[in-house]
């Protein structure tokens, strides 16, 4: 199931912590684009209880073993990253993004698009669960029309 | 969509990314002395029925089948796009398999090149002493000075041999696999006299087709080139041009790769990731690269 969780900002951080914590499978993957996994520890090793979490911090580099920095700017590293990690889990996953507007900020919508569609892609023959948060109001209308365009479900949050 | 029709592409929202007049001229400049050589020269026809492999992680997913056996190969990129690691690379797997190799070097000691292959864990000098690599430094003004002395003595007629020169490769060792680094640093010690450069290139290839080794000669170019050799001849000669990318996108820069043409061999056509880890080069055939070409140099 690929999903886009269309969010208040203001409930992006507990929209992504809901996600973790309720998705059903055991390996997680969590991409952090808008907060740093130091900034949120507690809180994300608390939804991760009971499953297998790794992170990709585009935020921060951390010295924990299962964290991977890469620069915001590098989709390429960071969609080869995605790759490398979902290959390490022996099971089917779930990749969950923090805000994918975090991207934005280092790269421009097209490019952004062009990165979400192959994940999306990849996603699906993986056989992997993809939640793609973005907070309302943060991205253009035609990048949120092709996006909602290319997912299986589109979820808006009050 | 290839590079250059995406460069194509953005050739018209920006003027400034268009490919300048002066370009042009210069390419077709670079040709035009070129012609000779053109007309003269025979590639081998065909498809061959052996293949080698490189051994670098993704990179033999880009050819259909493998690099024909025998032939050159130019290897085309900027500063730090990996050209000296891939070489040092494939010349390293090779002598895993227990195939010789040399590296003939016109920039570095033979000491930093041992070095950089120990840094990736490759282990020069055991393999020097297995007798399976060697690596040979050549100052590329002497070969030039030399070039030059013998041309003069033939009133400039393209009679040079190869083998006037003295050899590249000592007699007693019987090489599979040849790095030639790099090209740029030939022509640099050639700057008045770039005929003779090009005949000595052209001769350098035909040595190079005559050993029957796998060769591969550096380039250095633009960090997005739209010429991949110094004076074009180059490009033509090889049977083969892969070019490296190191592009840059805001602050950080990404490595990638093509395989631009490789006679008698199908291959990808398109540019996709490298990285270069603490392990060596790793391609990713199926990973697009996402930065935006025209942006960085």
């Amino acid at each position: 199931m690929i999903k886009l969780l269309i969010t208040p900002s203001e409930k992006a951080s507990s929209s992504f912590l809901n996600a973790v914590k309720n998705s059903s499978r055991k390996n997680t993957l969590c991409v952090l684009c808008s907060k740093s996994l130091l900034l949120i520890e507690t809180k994300v090793k608390d939804a991760c209880k009971g499953k297998t979490c790794s992170f990709i911090d585009t935020v921060s580099e951390s010295k924990e073993q299962n964290v991977v920095y890469i620069p915001p700017a590098n989709l390429t590293a960071l969609s080869i990253a995605i790759n490398q990690t979902q290959q390490s889990f022996k099971d089917k996953s779930t990749i969950i993004f923090d805000s994918i507007s975090g991207l934005a900020v280092r790269n421009n919508p097209n490019t952004l698009i062009k990165f979400l569609l192959f994940l999306i892609k990849k996603s699906t023959d993986w056989g992997s669960d993809l939640i793609l948060i973005l907070p309302e109001k943060t991205m253009p209308e035609d990048f949120i029309a092709t996006l909602s365009s290319s997912v299986d479900k589109v979820e808006k949050r009050k | 969509m290839s590079f250059f029709n995406r460069h194509k592409s953005k050739k018209s929202k920006d003027k400034k990314k268009k490919i300048s007049k002066s370009s042009i001229k210069q390419i077709k400049k670079q040709r035009e002395p070129i012609k000779k050589i053109i007309n003269r020269t025979k590639h081998k026809e065909g498809n061959s029925s052996e293949w080698v492999k490189t051994g670098i992680p993704g990179m033999d997913e880009l050819f259909e089948k493998g690099i024909p056996k025998g032939i050159s190969t130019l290897i085309a990129g900027g500063a730090g796009s990996g050209k000296t690691i891939m070489c040092l690379q494939i010349l390293h797997n090779a002598a895993m398999k227990g195939e010789k190799g040399i590296y003939i070097s016109l920039e570095e000691s033979e000491d930093r090149l041992r070095k950089h292959m120990d840094d990736f864990g490759w282990k020069a000098e055991e393999l020097e002493k297995k007798g399976l690599i060697k690596i040979q430094r050549f100052k590329p003004f002497a070969i030039s000075r030399q070039v030059e002395a013998l041309l003069s003595k033939e009133r400039g007629e393209l009679k040079m041999n190869l083998s006037q020169l003295g050899d590249l490769i000592p007699k007693s060792f019987k090489p599979k696999w040849v790095i030639i680094d790099s090209l740029t640093a030939l022509s640099s010690a050639f700057k008045d006299d770039e005929m003779s450069y090009r005949i000595y290139v052209e001769q350098l290839f035909r040595y190079l087709e005559g050993l029957g080794a796998n060769s591969f000669l550096i380039s250095e170019t633009d960090q997005i080139p739209i010429i991949f050799s110094k004076t074009g001849v180059e490009e033509f000669l090889a049977d083969g041009v892969i070019v490296l990318y190191n592009i840059r996108n805001r602050n950080v820069r990404e490595n990638a790769i093509e395989v631009l043409k490789l006679r008698g061999a199908k291959h990808e056509k398109k540019i996709v990731a490298m990285q270069i880890t603490d392990k060596g080069i790793v391609v990713y055939p199926d990973q697009e690269v996402y930065s935006e070409f025209g942006e960085g140099k």
